[in-house]
């Protein structure tokens, strides 16, 4: 039987935990513009929606309000 | 990620990492040590995580063109080209993202994997191709090259000017690929076909305009590590649309008409 490859894979560009989002620039269609022209330093970024809970802490939060509505 | 999401890339190693090795070996040869002296930091690590996001999608714009060219029946060593430049324009994409790590990291960008390249409006393959390639070639990457080039002017930093070094001299090639395949191309294509391709390439050129609005919003004043100012990325920008696309592409009778 074949060996399965253990996969690692390495990160190379990730934003993290930053707390604003900036737009891809694209067309009016969402398609980005062609080429790299993105030299110039537009548009600035907009603050970025806060992340859905993990889902232990959602199931947790959803059983203390389960609770204080009992 | 798939789809739409916020912009990560990744690599897997291996047998892979050492197929890429040798095309990607000049990146480490850079003067990574160099002490970098960012004022407009948070100008110029967004300039750079689009910029990675940019080169993504010129990959996947030259995987679809050599896919073209195939259906074309263009000639092999032109479908070889494009199906490489592909994987400069991922090796550049590693660039921009490690620029953007040694700036202190990317930026969160919003992107949609299912939009990166738009689809030509013509059928015919050969139309089909030639639509990907004035977009992409003679536009975009005919673009990139005069605007990196006044980028690696201004960088004010070894590492940043060698970056944007490496990187125009694969997009000269990117770019002159367009003009060769128009030449072969030339009895293939009708007048019609050509008005097809002119109006591709102003659809392409106007689809830049937000690129020069005026708003609070839009940071104007940055030079230098790649970012150029206003004042001196919009007059670049327009000379290179009439010296580097609208010249040469009139030169092979696609006369592009662009708003005033």
């Amino acid at each position: 039987m074949a060996r399965r490859h253990r996969i690692a894979t390495l990160l190379l560009l990730s934003a993290g935990c930053a707390t604003q989002v900036a737009g891809a620039l694209t067309d009016a269609d969402g398609y980005p513009l062609v080429g790299n022209v993105v030299a110039k330093g537009s548009p600035r970024p907009r603050p970025r929606p806060p992340a859905p809970p993990p889902p232990r802490q959602a199931a947790f939060e959803t059983g203390e309000a389960a609770e204080k509505s009992a | 990620m798939s789809g739409t999401g916020i912009f990560e890339i990744s690599a897997i190693g291996g047998p892979w990492a050492r197929r890429l090795g040798p095309r990607r070996a000049w990146i480490d040869d850079l003067p990574w040590d160099e002490e970098i002296h960012a004022p407009g930091v948070e100008d110029v690590r967004r300039v750079w995580t689009r910029s990675a996001f940019s080169e993504y999608a010129s990959a996947a714009a030259f995987a679809e063109i050599a896919t073209g060219l195939l259906a074309a029946g263009a000639p092999i060593d032109l479908t070889a080209a494009a199906s490489d430049f592909a994987i400069d324009e991922i090796v550049h994409c590693e660039l921009a993202a490690r620029l953007a790590a040694a700036l202190g990291g990317a930026v969160a960008l919003d992107v949609d994997l299912a939009k990166l390249v738009r689809p030509p409006r013509a059928h015919a393959p050969l139309l089909a191709v030639a639509e990907r390639i004035v977009r992409t070639c003679c536009v975009g990457e005919a673009l990139t090259v005069r605007l990196l080039n006044a980028a690696r002017r201004a960088a004010g930093s070894a590492l940043f000017e060698a970056a944007l070094a490496g990187i125009v001299a694969d997009e000269a090639h990117h770019a002159q690929l367009g003009f060769w395949f128009l030449d072969w191309a030339e009895g293939r294509l009708s007048d019609a076909d050509r008005v097809h391709l002119a109006d591709a390439a102003a659809a392409a050129l106007a689809a830049f305009a937000p690129l020069f609005v005026v708003s609070p919003s839009v940071s104007c004043g940055t030079t230098g590590l790649g970012a150029l100012s206003c004042a001196e990325f919009d007059p670049a920008f327009a000379d290179a649309v009439r010296r580097s696309v609208i010249r040469p592409l009139a030169l092979r009778g696609i006369e592009v008409k662009v708003a005033a």
